[in-house]
This record gives C-alpha cells, sequence and structure tokens, in this order.
C-alpha cells in the first residue's frame, strides 16, 4: 500500500512538471554557463559553471606534501610558512608571491626548512617575483603600478635553510628571529654538499619585516646552504635588513644584485664557505660588504669577485673584523662620499685581496677610502677595468627596469 | 549550615546568660605572666558553689553567681594554679578582677599545650613562645618588632627572620632556597602574586603599619597547603586592637646619591602618578582595527589610511627621559582602632591610611652580556653587550586597610578589607654598546617604563569555641582581586655610525609595549580541632579543608616603530613630534610608522586557571611521656586548566586540563622534651612545586629588557636532524621529600639557641634551561633530581650573661648553610663538555638554580629599661644580614652562568618615647652602612667576573616621628 502511494505521488509530480513544460521552455538561460539551453525561455536557477580559477591563492599553513605554485598565478603568505622535511615546493616562472602585512610573530616570510626543497627557476622573461601584498602587482608585470622602490619592511623575506656545516655555538642553530620552539627554524650540519633545491631568475622586494625582537628578515637568508644547491640570478631590491645574508654553509651564488637595502647589502657570518661570483651592488644602507669571521670553532674561508659597488651613500665599504676570512678580487667601487671606508685587514687568517678599483672624488686620494694598508690592493680608475657583467640583470630586474644600471 | 548552628548554639548561650541576671558577676581576663599574653581555655571555678566556667579566646571569663563573697581559683595546664579570695558580688552588679596573672610552673613543660588559637601574635615574646609551643617549626616577627626597628615595610621586617633572605629588597628566600619553592600567604590563605614571573608575592608592598605579624613555616604540617618546600610566609594582617590605638607619623629619607641630584631621571607622567596609578596618560591608542603600514601605504587617504594616522596620533609623544632634581621620601601614616567592652560581647575596629613616595636614581649603572670566545685556550671572557648608564625610579604605595571584628563569649568574627595601590616610574639613559659576532657598533638608549600593580583583598573569618572549648572550629573565606599593568613602556635606541644617528635594524627599532596580568583569586578554609584526651594526656584531632581558584588573564600588545628616512637630531622626542609623523609631507616614505605585533594573533596572550581541593586530617598527641607527635595527611586535587595558542597556531588550548592530579601528603612531627626547656624536633613531610601559570604554557614571551625569550613548558625540543629530543613538553610537579631535626633550648621565655639539620629530595624539579640552539631563548624543564642538605644555628641571648651591665643589651644571629646539587640534563652536560676551556673538568652536576649557599643574620639590638633620663624609652640596634652568591642563571653553550653576588647589609636602627604618656616616638635608621653594591656576575673557568649587572644603592638615613593620641 506504501510502495503504490509513492508510485502514485511520484507519476502525478511526472504529470505536473510535463504540463508546465509543455507551456513554456525552461532551463538555464544564461550562455556563460556550462548547461546553456538555448531553447530555454525561462530560467529554472539550474545552471552550472566552470570552476573559475581562482588567480590569487592564500597559503595560510605549513607545505607539508609535495606542492606546485603555477605560472600565472599570485600566491599569498598569510603568516610564516614553512616547506617542511622531505617536502618539495616548485614555483613555475612567473608566479608571484607576495608576504600579508604582520609583524612579529606575524610577519610573513617562507622558510625552505632543512630537508626541504625550493625549486624556483624562472627565466629572464619570466622571473619569479617575492613582494608585499600592498604591491598590485600581477603575473607578467615586472614593475609595481603601485608601490614606489624605495618602500621597506612591508613582508618578511625569503629564509632557506641547510644541512650544510657553520661555524656557531652548536652544530645546528635557530636562525634569529624563530622562536626556538619551531623545529623548521634549525640549520647546520654537517653535509656540505647539502641540496636545498633551485632558486634562478628570483626577484625578492620591499621585505625585512621584524618577525623576533630586533630580529628583521633579510630579502635572502641563506643559513647553512649547501653547495648542491643553485642559486643564481637573484635581485634583492629595498629590504629593510640585509640584502643577501650567509649565516655559514657552502652554497655558491652567480649573478646576484643588491638595490638599496636599509642594512648591509652583502653580510656573511659563522664561515661561510661558498663564492659569490659576478654581482652589482648598489648602496644606501650600512655597509656595502658586512664580512665576519667564524663564531664556533669551526673554520671556512668565502670569496667575493667580479663585482661592481656602486656606494650610494651607504655607511661604509668593507667591513672586516680581525677573524675575517675572505679573498676578494675584480671588485670594482664608485660614486664614494668621505667616510666610507674599507675599513682593516684581517689579522687571524690569510686574506687575498687583489685587482680592486676604486674611482674616486675629486681630491681625495686611496687611503682615505681604503684603510689599514688595503689601498695597496685598490687601483684608483676613471674607468674600470674589473667588475661585474650587468648583461645578466637586464630585462628582468626591477633595478634594471627602473634604470638604475645605467652607471655600470 | 555548621555556621548556622554553631550561632544558633552561640545564641542561646548568651539567653541564657542574660537570663540570669539578677545574680551578680565576676569577670576579668588571664594572662600568661611571662609573654603577657592573654589565654584562652583556662579552667575558672568558683570553690564556693563549683560553678566552673573556661576563659574565651581572648583569656576573659564571666561568671553569674548570687550575691556572696567567693573565692575562684584558675588552673591552666603548665602554668602555676592560683586561688583569688575575698571576692564580694554584688546583685546586679559586675566585679571587676581585670588582670588575672598566671605564672609558668616548673616541672610539667612536657604538658604545654600548642595553641594556635587566637593568640596575641604581635610581640617577639608572643612569636618565640609561639614557636617553642608549635609543633611544626616556625619561624615569625611581629609589628612590635618592626615600629622598634623602623621597618617601614614587610620585606625589610623579614631580613630580621632567621633562616630568611630578601632578595632584590622584595622576594623571600627562606633557607636559600629560591621563590619557585616558597610560598606567601595572607591572613592564612592563598594570594596572587604580582609578578607573572614569580610564586611568592613581593613583600616590599607591605608597609608594616597594616601587619600584625609574620609567621614563616619551614616544615609542613598537614594544615598547610603542600606546595612549599623552603617555608610558607604568612603575613597576618592587623585586625583586633587590644587597646585603643589612635596614631599617626610621618618620616622623611634621605639618601645622598639618589635625592637632591639635578640629574635624577624622570618623565613626563599622568596627573595621578602620585596616587599610584595612571591617569589614561599611558593608555593604549588602539586594541582593535589596527591596520599595518602596508594596507595603507598604497591608499594612503583611504580609510584604513585614516585610521592608521588617527592611531599615530594618539600616541603619546614623549619618547625622552628628563634630567631634574629629585626629591627625598617621604610617607604619612595614620592608625585607628579602638575596641568596646559591652557585657556579652566586645567588638573592634581597625583602619590604617598609609602612603609613601621613594624616589631612587640609580648611576652608572652597568648591564652586560659575555660569551665565551670561540678559542678554547682563550678563558677571559668576550664582551657581547654593554649598557652603561642612569635610571630613576619613584615609587608610590598606597594601602589602605579596614576590618571589623565581633567577639563574644565562644567566637570571633573579622571582616577585613585591604587594598594596595603601587605605582613605579622608571627612566633611564643608556650608552649601548654591542660587539656580538662581528656587529659591532656603538648608540644610546632612553627606556621609559611605568608599572601599575594592585590587590584588593576581603577576609571574612571567624572561629569558635563549642563544647566546653573541647571544639575549635575557624573558617576564612577570601576573594582577592589583583592587577598588574605596564602600560607604555617606551624604549629608543640610536646608533651612533660616524658621528650620524640612525635608528635601524642593526640596533634594534624603537617600541611601545603594554603588558597587562589580572588574576581573579578566591580561597577558602575551614579549621576543626577537638581537644580532648589520649595516653591520659592531653590530645587533639584536627580536620579540614581548603579550596582554592585561582584565574589569571594575561596579555602583552606591542607596537614596533619603523623610522622611515626622518632626520634624526638625536632627543626621541622627535619620533613623536607632529612634523615627524609619516607621511611627512606627503612622501609615503618617510616619518615615524608603526606595526602592530599583537594583529591578527597575539601569541603572548593567554588564560589559566587553577583549582585546587585540599582535605587534611592530624592528630596531635603524647603517646609517651615527654614526647608529642603530630602525623598527618593531607590530600590535594589539583586542576590546572590554559587557553591559549604558540605563535603559528599549531597548538592551540582551549581551556584545557594541562596538569591534573591527585596527591596525598604525609606529614610527621615529632617533639621530645629533654628538659622542661629543651625540645628535640623531627619531621618529615611530602610536598610538592608545581609549574607556574606561564610555565605550563605555549607562550613565547620575549622580554624587551633583558633581550630574553621565555618559552612555554608544553613545547617540546626536538632536533629532527639528529633525531634528539631533548624536552618532550610534559612539564610537571616536582615532588619534594623534606627531612628536619632540630634541638632548641629556651633557658628563660625570649631567648634561644637552637641547631638543626636538614636533608631534601628533589624529584624533577624544574629549572629554566636555555636552548642550545638559540641565544637567550629559556624554557622551563623537568631537570635531573636534585638534593639540598643545610644547617641552621640560631641564638637570641641577652648579654646579661657577659655582665649584669650589659642586661639591656641582646644578640641574635642566625646561620644556614646548604649544599644543594642537581643532575645536569642531557643537553646541558654536552654543551658545557664541548664549551669547556682548555684544562677545565666538566662535572655531571652543579649548584641548583636559586639556592644560595649560605646566609647570615645578625644583630645587637639594645632596649633601655631606665624610668628617667635620656635612656628612657630608648631602644637602639645594629643588624646585619647576607646571602653567599646564588646561581641565578643557569649557562649553556657559549653563555656562562650568572651569579648574584652576596650583598652585605648592615642597618643601624634607634628610636626613642617622648611624653608623659611616651605618646611620641622619634627613630632613626640608616640603611646599607657598609656602602655596598648590588652586583650580579658572570663567571667561567679561570676567567675574570663580569658584570652582569651592577647598581648602586648607596646609603639611605630615615627620620620618622610618630604620635599617639
Amino acid at each position: 500500500m506504501k510502495n503504490v502511494n509513492l508510485k502514485l505521488s511520484v507519476l502525478m509530480l511526472s504529470a505536473l512538471t510535463l504540463g508546465a513544460v509543455s507551456c513554456k521552455k525552461e532551463g538555464c538561460t544564461d550562455s556563460t554557463a556550462t548547461n546553456y539551453d538555448d531553447k530555454a525561455k525561462d530560467d529554472d536557477g539550474s545552471c552550472t559553471y566552470a570552476a573559475v580559477e581562482e588567480t590569487t591563492l592564500n597559503v595560510t599553513s605549513n607545505i607539508t606534501a609535495n606542492t606546485t605554485w603555477e605560472t600565472g598565478k599570485v600566491y599569498v603568505l598569510k603568516s610564516r610558512i614553512a616547506v617542511v622535511d622531505g617536502v618539495t615546493l616548485t614555483i613555475e616562472p612567473g608566479v608571484v608571491i607576495k608576504g600579508d602585512v604582520g609583524t612579529g610573530a606575524n610577519a610573513t616570510a617562507l622558510i625552505i626548512a632543512q630537508g626541504g626543497k625550493i625549486m624556483a627557476e624562472g627565466t629572464a622573461a619570466s622571473p619569479i617575483i617575492f613582494t608585499s601584498t600592498a604591491d598590485n602587482i600581477m603575473p607578467g608585470e615586472i614593475t609595481s603600478p603601485n608601490l614606489s622602490a624605495d618602500l621597506n619592511g612591508l613582508w618578511g623575506g625569503l629564509i632557506v635553510l641547510g644541512k650544510a656545516p657553520i661555524s656557531a655555538d652548536a652544530a645546528s642553530v635557530q636562525i634569529e628571529g624563530i622562536p626556538a620552539s619551531d623545529a623548521n627554524g634549525l640549520y647546520g650540519g654537517s653535509i656540505a654538499d647539502d641540496n636545498s633545491g633551485i632558486i634562478k631568475y628570483v626577484s625578492i622586494r620591499h621585505g625585512g619585516a621584524n618577525i623576533g625582537e630586533g630580529n628583521e628578515i633579510n630579502g635572502l637568508t641563506l643559513g647553512g646552504v649547501g653547495s648542491g644547491t643553485t642559486i643564481e640570478y637573484v635581485e634583492i631590491v629595498s629590504n629593510q635588513d640585509d640584502g643577501i645574508e650567509f649565516f655559514g654553509g657552502t652554497v655558491n651564488v652567480t649573478n646576484a644584485l643588491v638595490y638599496n637595502v636599509g642594512d648591509d647589502a652583502i653580510d656573511t657570518d659563522q664561515a661561510w664557505s661558498g663564492t659569490l661570483d659576478n654581482f652589482i651592488v648598489i648602496g644606501g644602507g650600512d655597509e656595502c660588504f658586512e664580512l665576519d669571521g667564524p663564531e664556533g670553532t669551526a673554520g671556512g674561508k668565502h670569496t667575493i669577485k667580479n663585482g661592481s659597488v656602486k656606494a650610494n651613500g651607504s655607511d661604509g665599504l668593507v667591513d672586516l673584523d680581525a677573524n675575517s676570512h675572505v679573498d676578494m678580487s675584480n671588485v670594482y667601487f664608485f660614486d664614494l662620499t668621505a667616510g666610507q671606508d674599507f675599513d682593516e685587514l684581517p689579522r687571524d687568517f690569510t686574506c687575498v685581496f687583489s685587482n680592486l678599483e676604486a674611482t674616486l672624488p675629486a681630491s681625495t686620494v686611496l687611503t682615505d677610502f681604503f684603510k689599514d694598508g688595503s689601498d695597496a690592493f685598490v687601483t684608483s680608475v676613471t674607468t674600470n677595468t674589473v667588475g661585474a657583467n650587468k648583461s645578466v640583470f637586464a630585462t628582468w630586474t626591477l633595478t634594471d627596469a627602473s634604470g638604475e644600471l645605467a652607471d655600470f | 549550615m555548621q555556621t548556622v548552628k554553631i550561632s544558633l548554639a552561640l545564641f542561646f548561650t548568651l539567653i541564657t546568660l542574660a537570663l540570669s541576671a539578677q545574680n551578680g558577676f565576676i569577670k576579668g581576663t588571664v594572662f600568661d605572666d611571662a609573654t603577657s599574653e592573654t589565654i584562652p581555655s583556662v579552667k575558672v571555678t568558683v570553690i564556693e558553689n563549683d560553678k566552673k566556667a573556661l576563659t574565651n579566646l581572648d583569656g576573659e571569663f564571666n561568671i553569674s553567681v548570687s550575691a556572696g563573697t567567693y573565692s575562684i581559683k584558675f588552673d591552666f595546664p603548665s602554668l602555676e594554679s592560683i586561688v583569688i579570695n575575698d571576692i564580694i558580688v554584688k546583685s546586679g552588679e559586675t566585679t571587676d578582677l581585670k588582670e588575672i596573672r598566671l605564672k609558668e610552673v616548673v616541672n610539667e613543660f612536657e604538658e604545654v599545650v600548642t595553641i594556635t588559637a587566637d593568640r596575641t601574635k604581635n610581640n617577639e615574646t608572643a612569636v618565640l613562645s609561639m614557636k617553642m609551643k608549635k609543633t611544626n617549626m616556625i619561624d615569625g616577627i611581629s609589628s612590635e618588632t618592626f615600629k622598634k626597628m623602623g621597618d617601614s615595610d614587610g620585606a625589610s621586617a623579614m631580613k630580621r627572620v632567621p633562616g630568611v633572605s630578601v632578595v632584590g629588597g622584595k622576594y623571600v628566600y627562606v633557607r636559600g632556597l629560591g621563590d619557585r619553592y616558597n610560598k606567601t600567604m595572607l591572613n592564612g590563605v592563598d594570594i596572587p602574586g604580582l609578578d607573572p614571573d614569580r610564586n611568592t608575592l613581593q613583600m616590599d608592598i607591605f608597609p608594616t603599619s597594616v601587619i600584625d605579624n609574620i609567621i614563616v613555616n619551614k616544615t609542613f604540617v598537614a594544615e598547610l597547603p603542600a606546595d612549599f618546600t623552603g617555608g610558607v610566609v604568612d603575613i597576618a594582617l592587623k585586625s583586633f586592637p587590644s587597646k585603643k590605638i589612635r596614631s599617626v607619623s610621618a618620616s622623611g629619607t634621605f639618601n645622598p646619591l639618589y635625592h637632591f641630584n639635578d640629574n635624577y631621571l624622570n618623565y613626563e607622567g599622568g596627573g595621578t602618578d602620585f596616587l599610584g596609578f595612571d591617569d589614561g596618560t599611558r593608555e593604549i591608542p588602539a586594541i582593535s582595527n589596527v591596520p599595518f603600514f602596508a594596507q595603507v601605504v598604497g591608499d594612503p587617504s583611504g580609510e584604513d589610511g585614516t585610521r592608521y594616522t588617527e592611531i599615530l596620533n594618539k600616541f603619546n609623544p614623549t619618547m625622552a627621559a628628563l634630567r631634574e632634581k629629585s626629591m627625598m621620601d617621604f610617607s604619612l601614616s595614620a592608625s585607628l582602632g579602638d575596641q568596646f567592652k559591652k557585657e556579652k560581647y566586645t567588638y573592634g575596629y581597625n583602619f590604617v591610611l598609609s602612603y609613601s613616595n621613594s624616589t631612587q636614581y640609580y648611576q652608572d649603572v652597568e648591564y652586560g652580556r659575555y660569551g665565551l670566545s670561540g678559542d678554547a685556550d682563550v678563558t677571559e671572557m668576550d664582551v657581547r653587550e654593554l649598557q652603561t648608564g642612569d635610571y630613576g625610579v619613584n615609587n608610590i604605595l598606597l594601602s589602605t586597610l579596614a576590618g571589623v571584628s565581633l567577639k563574644t563569649l565562644n567566637s570571633k568574627y573579622t571582616i577585613n578589607f585591604l587594598h594596595l595601590q603601587n605605582g613605579e616610574s622608571k627612566a633611564g639613559i643608556f650608552d649601548y654598546y654591542n660587539a656580538d659576532q662581528g656587529a659591532i657598533f656603538y648608540g644610546y638608549q632612553h627606556n621609559l617604563e611605568y608599572s601599575q600593580r594592585s590587590i584588593s583583598n576581603l577576609l571574612i573569618s571567624g572561629s569558635h569555641s563549642i563544647y566546653n572549648s573541647k571544639w575549635d572550629v575557624e573558617w576564612k573565606i577570601s576573594p582577592t582581586l589583583s592587577k598588574i599593568v605596564d602600560p607604555d613602556i617606551r624604549f629608543t635606541r640610536y646608533e651612533e655610525r660616524d658621528e650620524k644617528l640612525i635608528i635601524s635594524t642593526e640596533a634594534g627599532f624603537p617600541e611601545r609595549i603594554w603588558r597587562d596580568l589580572e588574576e581573579r583569586n578566591i580561597a577558602g578554609v575551614t579549621h576543626i580541632t577537638r581537644t580532648g584526651k589520649a595516653f591520659s594526656r592531653e590530645a587533639k584531632i584536627k580536620f579540614g579543608g581548603g579550596y582554592t581558584y585561582k584565574e589569571r588573564d594575561f596579555s602583552i600588545s606591542k607596537f614596533a616603530l619603523n623610522i622611515r628616512n626622518v632626520d634624526l637630531n638625536g632627543n626621541p622626542d622627535e619620533l613623536f613630534s607632529p612634523e615627524n609623523l609619516w607621511p611627512i609631507n606627503g612622501d609615503l616614505n618617510a616619518g615615524t610608522t608603526y606595526e602592530a605585533a599583537f594583529v591578527p594573533t597575539n601569541p603572548n596572550r593567554f588564560n589559566s586557571s587553577i583549582q585546587n581541593i585540599a582535605s587534611y586530617a592530624s592528630t596531635e598527641l603524647s603517646p609517651i611521656n615527654r614526647l608529642k607527635a603530630i602525623i598527618g595527611v593531607r590530600m590535594e586535587y589539583y586542576t590546572h586548566r590554559y587557553t591559549g595558542q604558540d605563535q603559528l597556531g599549531v597548538n592551540v588550548l582551549n581551556d584545557e586540563i594541562v596538569l591534573q592530579n591527585l596527591n596525598i601528603f604525609p606529614s610527621i612531627n615529632f617533639v621530645y622534651t629533654i628538659t622542661e626547656k629543651q625540645n628535640l624536633r623531627f619531621s618529615y613531610g611530602n610536598t610538592v612545586a608545581r609549574p607556574s601559570f606561564k610555565e605550563l604554557s605555549y607562550a613565547e614571551i620575549s622580554d624587551p629588557l633583558t633581550g630574553r625569550t621565555f618559552i612555554g613548558g608544553l613545547f617540546k625540543d626536538e632536533n629532527p636532524n639528529t633525531g634528539i629530543a631533548y624536552w618532550d613538553g610534559n612539564l610537571t610537579t616536582t615532588d619534594i621529600h623534606n627531612f628536619d631535626l632540630r634541638w632548641e633550648i629556651f633557658p628563660q621565655i625570649g631567648r634561644t639557641i637552637s641547631v638543626s639539620a636538614f636533608y631534601k629530595k628533589f624529584l624533577n624539579p624544574i629549572e629554566m634551561i636555555q636552548f642550545a640552539t638559540q641565544a637567550g631563548a629559556f624554557q622551563p624543564r623537568n631537570v635531573g633530581d636534585g638534593q639540598i642538605i643545610g644547617g641552621e644555628i640560631e641564638m637570641r641571648q641577652n648579654l646579661d650573661i657577659i655582665s649584669e651591665k650589659l642586661k639591656a643589651f641582646s644578640f641574635t644571629m642566625n646561620f644556614t648553610y646548604t649544599e644543594s646539587k642537581i643532575e645536569l640534563s642531557a643537553t646541558e652536560y654536552e654543551s658545557r663538555v664541548a664549551n669547556a676551556r682548555t684544562g677545565q673538568e666538566v662535572k655531571t652536576y652543579r649548584d641548583m638554580a636559586g639556592q644560595a649557599p649560605y646566609l647570615i643574620n645578625g644583630g645587637i639590638s639594645y632596649k633601655s629599661s631606665k624610668e628617667k633620663g635620656f635612656l628612657k624609652g630608648l631602644d637602639a640596634g645594629l643588624f646585619y644580614n647576607v646571602q653567599g652568591q646564588t646561581l641565578l642563571f643557569v649557562g649553556i653553550v657559549d653563555r656562562p652562568d650568572i651569579y648574584t653576588k652576596e650583598f652585605h647589609s648592615l642597618n643601624m636602627n634607634a628610636s626613642k618615647t617622648f611624653g608623659k604618656k611616651d605618646q611620641m616616638q622619634v627613630s632613626l635608621k640608616i640603611s646599607n652602612i657598609l656602602n655596598d653594591k648590588q652586583e650580579a656576575v658572570f663567571k667561567s673557568y679561570n676567567a675574570e667576573e663580569q658584570y652582569f649587572s651592577k647598581l648602586t644603592i648607596g646609603q639611605n638615613y630615615k627620620l620618622k616621628f610618630t604620635y599617639n593620641f
């Protein structure tokens, strides 16, 4: 009996529906819908649409499974995001990553933790850009439609942490600014050829927010990064703290450009033992080079070569300590002003300085700028014979787009 | 319900008494002749008709008899019975015998009853007498002593208690055990602390005018809370004046270094600073709808931009410390109290109001941070950071105490209200030097701080003696609200780079911080005592319970200031001067900007609550002659809940239980009476130390002043690379076994010699451990087991033993020596080995943090007994106090251990009373006669000590005048 009733109802309903259809054709009347019915006259609310592809995606928690960030999209870092041990983050060319606002614990940053990997391979035509949410830049653009190039401290930065040796208090230590309770902040170990991935054609802008007490984030922080990692074609613009800071490690960096950062352009600590080759520094903050020695018992020497440095009102040129351990060659300094100096020569280790050149302001001498006998390695020139090959920075950098490479 | 019954019983007793009014009465008060204390429960017998009565809690009795002549006998164990004859009683009248004084009997000392009811504890002899009679080991200090010594607050008074030292002028250490192992109670019930980092309450906020006595219990008995090891400091507030009190006093203190100094540092505060609270001058500009710079820089005139500028303009513009002349300290106090005796009851009131305003100016202060060189052959420590400069402190303390009490024949009721209001304003200017790992720079900084603390406490208590004084019931309910707010801590540091002033990331950005702590607390206790006989001797059974609920809200809201492209002149006030606020002349990249660190989530915020339900039972009996035993057991059911989260929101707890346990704490106390004036005591107690609110949390709190980061104990510490787990995040309680042995002799009342030994075993002690991976990050963890062995000697002696002429002089001395040992955790041991200097041997144990190796208190006092001349009413004393070097912070990796140095405190007091009725008193106090400095140092193998902190405090000369009328 029950069944009969049910069947009856269905029958009646169908009849009613048929009756309605026979009067006026109903269906989806929206031509953008996937089930658009061109015969329908009345819309019955049945339209369905293809999933609209979001072009701006929020990243709210640590990346714990292999992930790809796709060309054409904007990824917003909503907090301190770590790519954890064993996980690879692939960033396709042209991706724009924007750090949201925040300071202290709420500062946004992308951290490649020990054992994690970043595969960020942009191209000269389609670089990968890290910037702030304040920047209205969209994929495909090189310059911001709204932000002046000199604004800094609007978000954090890119932090890569590896397992290569460092010279610090312990074999592994915590990167500054991340509380000791977060193990994704550890760096340093014993794997010299550790591989944290590839960073290529990457531009990092407007960063340097304060992440912890008095600890601002560098544009590119490299903590214990191993030589298996590839870092080339990188640009840091207007970071509030240092441009690139090396905390130990063995990674080599080629074709790097640092423009207008708030603190030191290139900062080395904890016995970094890699090579920085072909670079441009346009100063404006503290030192152009802050080159420190080991902090622990382990040693290690780094090499800085083939670069051009426009002092541009920086407080100093090269800041060395007694225990700095560095070789520097083929570097050209210009746009010097009184008070800027190459402060001292290291004493504790044998360091080689060679083929340095400088264009001096009128009526000054080398020893006004190159102190402690360092003038012996410097030639005063009007046109440089050593320095960076700036052509590698053409087209894809904000610095080039801003016309700042004209002097080089 | 019980209370109602008791009240009813009492009511009927009163009626019965009233009905016999056609008879006459005999009344009086019974005193202990030696101590001048009143004695409750004295048997009063009318010989003629064998009518019996017992004196009440205040030693009073009132017997109704028909008209006639009587003899009355007074009996009390251990005291000589006396009979008073020829008492004439007329119908309808009361014959007042006034004071009846009972003298001590020799040979019956073992019969001395422990009187824990309401004794007059406010004189030193009373405290000593309590000490002799108490079955557990106590020490104390009374208001009489405060008066004599001119101590102005609880902290300075506590220095005279045997085995007690006062650290930083505020916190009490008992037997050298640190803050974690001591406990503070107010009127015998729990009271919340005022410092998020401390277990005990700072004692300097209690003016002595509100304190009746302070008792330190050093051994555990079941009626005490179980969470102490060194001692429970119980502050009893004044409740019931024994006589009419009307007094006013005023004092002034001069310190040549601090006062009338033109260079004193201060800053512009609010209009009510002088009353100990902020009038809103330091209010936070915004707590919600706080946009970020990056949100407004793209659209500065939009809604967010307008809000941003509005907030920026709301900041108080003062950032600089000012140099101006300092004033001297002064204080004013008034006390009013009286009691009114009616036939059936007595009531009284007590009111105290006191105000003090003190100023300190510390010059050439030094704060340092030192580290071990990377080269193990180098033993001398490297300087990493150095702050040197001056700072000024102005401290206001306003306190009010108001109480009423009612005493009936067998009951006593008290309602007491206390409010303490404390405001402390600090301003400092320091030179700054940084040499940490290559980044060498110089600069200077201005620090401005204000800290406002308050406690409001209500006590409602009652005690009843019923069924012929066989039952004593005591109950207390005490709610407390305490608040500590640090509104608008301001910090600006300039870096001096080639004669150019800059504010940069290297030296750190200026900050403004608001810190709030509020704690709500309700505590209640009930003690029921039954007195009777066991083994044909006096015996007691005591049982009762307690309930404590504490809830704390804590938050830190910080604004970091980013000074963008401002031409600086070096005066921090420039940062908020209108022309320097962002955007300067519309330049979006110039001006003072802020970033709010507490938006969108604030990891420095939590709510925690504790509930502790306790019950106990104990018996006090004398199984054999001369031996008295108290055997007790206490049960505590403890629940700790937490609401809060870590920085990234990975761990979020919402009112979840983080610690819950039900513990049984046994205690045994034996007193063996060797001779009538000589006791041997032994005690064992099992107590506990629990993690604090902050320790059992996911808080990650950085202290801008010391640059240290506190990491809550709930976090794990694991190194994923090495697979080593250093800490599992399960912070738990410490179990402590306490053993005490004491021999004491009381040759006369007021004189003592005692020698004690104690041993304490700590299972899972909690210590602050530094992370090996990050400089300056600390976490509370349970570490390897620890132990303390110690000895104590105490003497109080009148110098008449040398010569009768020296009768007016007496000498007190106590000395505590301890040896503590704690096993090193794996991280600590590894790090000590890895960073050892060449030739240095690393042990597997070290001293316990916070445990002083020794402490000495000593003094000579003079009390004139002359009836005439200058010496009349003259009291004087010279007191010395020192605590041995104590491990303050445990070192790790390249950071050496930090020890507080001995502070040799020598103070002199003198007071003299004047007037026909001795109604005036003048007292003089000179403190820090040896001109010692407060210092803490870094220590390392074969290295010269280096300052962690150094304060020069100078000498204080205080003159006080009191008038009683």
